[in-house]
């Protein structure tokens, strides 16, 4: 980007909605009181750090700009334009609040989820990859049963939910059953299909080679099958979640969705709101997570490739 | 597999040509009838053993199961040709007769959770009206908050993809947008929002946007630098450049992305069923009798629900076919 007149005035405007936000902020305190006040006004001004840090990039001003425009809009409604009812559209300085008051339950509902997520995770690939890598070298058996694997994975895995809570022990067991389910049909789909496209020389090598059965799976299609999991994997993130989060609403009694539903029956909004952030935070480490781990398992394939 | 056929091709070339033809006509004859016969002959025997095994439990006439198990067995001679449509009518036998012997031939105590075929299928029979009602209304909800979505992110999602500009400010905020399931805004929409409907509608919407609009970013950013350059030299005006270039482009992957998008949709609608007031639905069927521990229905609408979905998806699968014929 060029710099001129105009592209100075853009990357300024971000600092002037900062400080708009300060002086709303710091106009609220009298009348809320400073504690209050002082985390929304802490993490405006972690925002804005962030914002210094990061501004180099001519795009960030940008996404600073919108996320500001949000912020500044809903402290305006909230606080000084909303007729209706006050706990049902809470400030942000007061969903920033709950953050700091009710913090040790956040992060004790992330690692609950967190946990059940990757036990859903852990479960659907163990299963999923090693299935699928017996069926699909079975032509017989990988034709009759890819069919029945499509008709059964578009059935959304929550429509379980109330059978699984009836015939498993415990609503925690239900959960993790119908996560790992909506997990194991893609990952079973998706390795099935790589296995049965794998290019027929290397098969010849294989054999050239004596391989034998299991080290053709273990040494040859593993490895294989392994960017296109990854693949799925990051597809399936956001049903993951909607599974996860569906799952806890269902009954259970920890996790980021149940801190949701919680609080939900009790109507305390502002925590609900604090709870939708809070899931995005997780959303965001896993993504993070999923990349960086995808980076080092496939660090064999060239950077290229990997997004295929 | 190549290895296969080449020594069978050196063993066939081994014979002399008369045996060679005598043991092809062989072949040709044997896969019509043997292999036909055990699907065949596994429905027979579960359809025997329904009829002359007598239960040992109470159950439901079994006229309706019977039915059914003849039924599939019919349709199995149109679809006689194919190997694995004959293996999973095999499949789908034995796993019924299982079902049957395990609920209602070889325990002697009913249990209210595993509910035997006659029952599921007999409340199909006696609740109709509530079911074809659930189906009426999930349908109507599902297409109110489908077809806006589709429409909406399509359009800005191509829009946002094309321009460069957007695309890089609005991508890092839809990255984080995306993964967070709608789902978890439905208690919060449906106390705001006037009414379950509305609210309902509100979050399938959500669940699709999301679904397919970061997909048409990506699909349209990584269209081939060529096209996007002629159009540009070409002088194409900005809305034949939509409709004639970018929106064909995307089509295949809007079309294979629905399945996904309904799957989303339907999941969302079932926990907004849960969570608000509704009055009918299929999710709410299943909701509603699994609060009076009625298990019956709650699996004979899980498979309703599959079915419908199936159905569904099947449909889309047409619709490709039918609008993209110039893969």
């Amino acid at each position: 980007m060029k710099t001129s007149i105009l592209n100075i005035f853009y990357r300024i405007i971000p600092h002037f909605l900062f400080a708009a936000i300060m002086i709303l902020g710091v106009m609220q305190i009298s009348p809320k009181g400073s504690e209050q006040m002082l985390p929304f006004l802490v993490f405006a001004v972690m925002l804005e750090l962030l914002l210094i840090i990061l501004g180099r990039k001519w795009e960030i001003p940008a996404i600073f700009d919108i996320i500001y425009v949000f912020i500044l809009a809903w402290f305006i409604y909230s606080n000084y334009l909303n007729t209706r009812v006050a706990f049902l559209f809470p400030a942000p300085d007061v969903v920033i609040g709950v953050f700091w008051a009710d913090i040790l339950l956040i992060i004790r509902s992330i690692f609950s989820s967190f946990k059940l997520l990757m036990l859903g995770f852990a479960i659907a690939i163990i299963l999923g990859t090693g299935l699928g890598l017996i069926c699909g070298n079975i032509p017989r058996v990988r034709n009759m049963l890819l069919p029945i694997a499509q008709v059964l994975s578009a059935i959304p895995a929550l429509v379980y939910a109330p059978y699984a809570i009836a015939v498993l022990p415990s609503f925690w067991t239900a959960g993790l059953f119908v996560i790992s389910i909506g997990l194991f049909w893609p990952i079973f789909i998706n390795t099935i299909k790589m296995v049965s496209n794998l290019d027929k020389e290397l098969y010849d090598y294989t054999r050239t080679l004596k391989l034998g059965k299991w080290d053709l799976i273990y040494h040859v299609l593993l490895p294989y099958c392994m960017p296109g999991l990854f693949n799925t994997l990051t597809m399936q993130i956001s049903s993951a979640f909607m599974l996860l989060i569906g799952a806890e609403m269902m009954g259970m009694t920890s996790g980021v969705g149940w801190y949701v539903k919680y609080y939900v029956d009790f109507s305390v909004y502002k925590k609900v709101l604090a709870g939708f952030i809070t899931i995005g935070i997780l959303v965001s480490i896993v993504n993070a997570g999923m990349t960086l781990v995808k980076r080092r398992a496939l660090n064999w394939v060239d950077s290229k490739r990997q997004n295929i | 597999m190549g290895g296969f056929q080449t020594t069978e091709y050196l063993a066939s070339c081994r014979l002399t040509e008369s045996s060679a033809d005598s043991a092809a006509a062989e072949k040709r004859k044997s896969p019509e009838i043997i292999p036909v016969c055990i699907p065949l002959a596994v429905c027979i025997a579960v359809i025997l053993i329904t009829l002359f095994i007598p239960d040992r439990i109470e159950n439901d006439s079994n006229t309706l199961f019977v039915g059914l198990l003849a039924g599939l067995g019919i349709s199995l001679l149109f679809f006689r040709k194919k190997q694995s449509a004959r293996d999973i009518y095999t499949l789908v036998f034995t796993l019924l007769g299982i079902w049957e012997v395990l609920t209602a031939k070889a325990t002697d105590h009913l249990s209210y959770l595993t509910p035997t075929p006659e029952m599921v299928l007999h409340t199909y029979v006696s609740d109709h009206a509530m079911i074809l009602k659930g189906i009426g209304t999930t349908s109507i909800f599902l297409a109110c908050g489908f077809i806006p979505g589709i429409l909406i992110s399509v359009f800005l999602g191509i829009l946002t993809g094309w321009s460069l500009r957007a695309r890089k400010i609005l991508l890092p905020i839809v990255k984080v947008l995306t993964p967070i399931p709608p789902l978890i805004y439905s208690p919060y929409l449906v106390v705001i929002l006037p009414s379950f409907f509305a609210a309902s509608v509100a979050i399938i919407f959500m669940s699709v946007f999301w679904c397919l609009f970061i997909n048409m970013i990506f699909v349209v950013s990584s269209m081939d630098p060529k096209l996007a350059d002629m159009t540009r030299v070409m002088n194409v005006k900005p809305v034949t450049r939509f409709f004639r270039i970018l929106l064909p482009y995307a089509l295949p992957s809007i079309l294979d992305r629905l399945p996904l998008a309904l799957t989303a949709a339907f999941m969302v609608l079932f926990n907004a069923e849960m969570i608000g007031n509704a009055m009918s639905g299929m999710g709410y069927y299943i909701q509603f009798n699994a609060r009076f521990a009625e298990y019956t229905k709650v699996v004979s609408g899980i498979i309703l629900a599959g079915i419908f979905i199936a159905i569904m998806n099947s449909l889309f699968r047409r619709l490709k076919k039918a609008v993209i014929n110039w893969q």
